[in-house]
């Protein structure tokens, strides 16, 4: 068809076909390379993602075993309300048991977690070290979900004496509150 | 000599095929030669001789080609006419070829021969005693379109695409006008020339006869022993040839060959064509080659990003399918997490307070303070010495059993009146579940 052209028509035809070749590179070409781009970033974030979900999936059995346990071993919490009254009595024949005196004895309001529901009190004991070692060391342990958050021992006399003051939650399923996470 | 077709045939060629279209079968290797009237091209035929394709008017070929008068293509020779080729004889007193174009151009200029910008080439006809018989072909700027040939056409004088008898002289017309040419001992042209004149006149034969005369005289030619005439001559036209005293031969069409050496005369026209040909053709490869790269990019990015965009749908749908076991097994790690201070033995108070008694010495330092408040611990006590509370406090900070509390700088031990120190450290319980794997 240029061909049909004069010179001067042929130039402006030219010319005219460049200025839109350019206009269409302007408009169309950044975006076609912020789409390649954003595509690109969106493959490596999924690849990140698929690559930790890989991993995730391969220690699946891992995970399971740990949750299992746990259900089978965490305290359910209707269960431990009703019976907590007589637990802090246990604790206490126990403490009595090693020759341990409780005094001060304060029941706590614990707010519920996303986890667990604690329930705990806090106390003093004193007596002997190494009764005061067996008392607390009976009372945690991975099956009892028991949990320490303040313990203090002062030595006092005679030696060995201790005075001890702790506070002790106990923590229960969460999942009879129907927040099973 | 050659036998190519009569005159006859190239008046039925004028009269049957002149006006057909340009665009007549013309195959690579035609010669685009002067005929008697009008241009005309031939083509080599495998017998021998060229079969005349096509006469070509003037007037028809620009009408045919929109006034421009351009060349038929796949020409491959253009045989110049002599009225545009002026040829020169010179003898030159040296026999340096290589000083040969200086002398020639010193001559052409001397004798304003040469022009500005017109093409001129040379060649050596002889040598005799110590001196060079120089021909120069000088071509005129002045050329008509249809010489305007853009291909590797090759540009030479029609006299030297004539295979002519030796010694002498060769009469033909072209493009309505008479040409001569002379020739040597082995049949080459010597020089040919151009007449003024439409018919063998009486003036024409004055005109032969006084080149011929010059040719013998400037020893040009040693011998002249024939006049041969191409194509159709009336009897009288003969009769005033015979007058010149020299032998008559007759060919009713002229006898093309290919000259064995290359002479090139490309016409300044032609010459500046071809140069902006091969701009353009420059020209048009960079914007193919932009092209290519522009789409081959193109194609690359659309490519590329179709194919990302289907391996991101794939990797999304993967995800998806093993997102409710990834959340599951997530929240149970949450969870073990949380449940952490209730499950790692390592967080407990006893188990920290076990581990602290474990770095004490045999004797000299005693704990008299251990207190935990979620995860802050802190231990005190007294040492029989500074250095004693000092090691102590080292040991602890170093003791590998205790290395998932982050320990602070201790304060100073203090001195106690009764030679004792008083010493304390606090740290921060960190790193769950390093023990939670062990359950």
């Amino acid at each position: 068809m240029l061909k049909n052209f004069s010179p001067r028509e042929r130039n402006l035809a030219l010319a005219l076909g460049t200025i839109v070749f350019l206009v269409l590179n302007l408009i169309f070409m950044p975006r076609l390379l912020a789409y390649t781009r954003e595509a690109r970033r969106k493959q490596a974030e999924l690849q990140a993602k698929a690559t930790a979900a890989k991993s995730w999936v391969e220690r699946e059995a891992y995970w399971n075993r740990r949750k299992e346990w746990i259900e089978k071993t965490e305290p359910a919490a209707k269960a431990a309300r009703e019976d907590s009254a007589r637990q802090f009595e246990e604790l206490q024949a126990l403490a009595r048991q090693y020759g341990l005196k409780i005094a001060d004895v304060q029941l706590l309001q614990l707010d519920a977690a996303e986890f667990y529901h604690p329930v705990g009190a806090r106390f003093a004991v004193s007596g002997p070290w190494p009764e005061l070692v067996k008392f607390v060391s009976g009372l945690q342990n991975p099956d009892r979900f028991n949990v320490i958050p303040r313990f203090s021992v002062k030595s006092d006399d005679p030696p060995p004496n201790v005075q001890c003051e702790l506070e002790i939650h106990h923590w229960l399923s969460a999942s009879v509150e129907g927040n099973t996470p | 000599m050659v036998s190519i077709e009569t005159g006859p045939e190239t008046m039925a060629a004028l009269a049957g095929k002149a006006h057909e279209p340009a665009k007549a079968a013309i195959r690579p290797g035609s010669w685009l030669v002067p005929g008697e009237q009008f241009w005309e091209v031939r083509e080599p035929k495998a017998a021998g001789g060229f079969s005349l394709l096509r006469a070509i008017d003037d007037a028809e070929d620009q009408n045919s080609r929109n006034g421009q008068g351009a060349p038929p293509p796949g020409i491959a020779l253009v045989a110049l006419p002599e009225k545009l080729v002026t040829c020169q004889l010179f003898w030159l007193e040296t026999t340096d070829e290589k000083a040969v174009p200086d002398l020639l151009r010193m001559q052409c200029e001397r004798r304003a021969l040469l022009r500005q910008g017109e093409v001129w080439t040379h060649r050596i006809l002889r040598c005799v005693e110590g001196r060079l018989l120089v021909q120069v072909l000088i071509l005129g700027n002045a050329v008509p379109p249809i010489l305007e040939v853009e291909g590797e056409a090759r540009f030479e004088a029609l006299a030297r695409c004539l295979d002519v008898p030796p010694h002498s002289a060769c009469l033909w017309r072209s493009l309505g006008t008479m040409a001569l040419a002379l020739t040597g001992e082995a049949g080459g042209v010597v020089y040919f020339q151009s007449l003024p004149h439409q018919a063998l006149t009486r003036e024409c034969r004055g005109d032969v006869q006084a080149i011929l005369w010059m040719a013998l005289a400037q020893n040009w030619v040693s011998a002249l022993e024939s006049v041969a005439l191409f194509g159709e001559w009336r009897p009288e036209d003969i009769c005033e040839l015979e007058t010149l005293g020299y032998s008559i031969i007759l060919k009713k069409s002229l006898p093309f060959a290919m000259p064995k050496e290359p002479m090139e005369l490309v016409p300044k026209s032609v010459r500046h064509l071809r140069l902006v040909r091969r701009r353009q053709q420059r020209i048009r490869l960079a914007a193919w080659v932009f092209a290519a790269v522009y789409i081959a990019f193109l194609a690359f990015q659309i490519v590329s990003a179709t194919l990302v965009s289907i391996s991101n749908r794939r990797l999304q749908a993967r995800l998806d399918k093993m997102l409710p076991t990834v959340t599951a097994l997530q929240n149970t790690a949450r969870r073990l997490d949380a449940l952490n201070p209730a499950l790692d033995t390592g967080t407990y108070p006893m188990e920290i307070l076990h581990r602290v008694m474990a770095s004490l010495p045999e004797s000299g330092v005693r704990l008299t303070r251990f207190e935990i408040v979620n995860d802050r611990v802190e231990v005190g006590g007294e040492a029989s010495s500074t250095r004693e509370a000092f090691d102590f406090l080292q040991a602890i900070q170093s003791t590998p059993t205790l290395n998932h509390i982050q320990w602070e700088d201790p304060p100073q031990p203090v001195p106690l009146p009764n030679d004792t120190a008083r010493f304390s450290i606090r740290g921060t319980i960190t790193g769950a579940y390093h023990h939670a794997e062990e359950l």
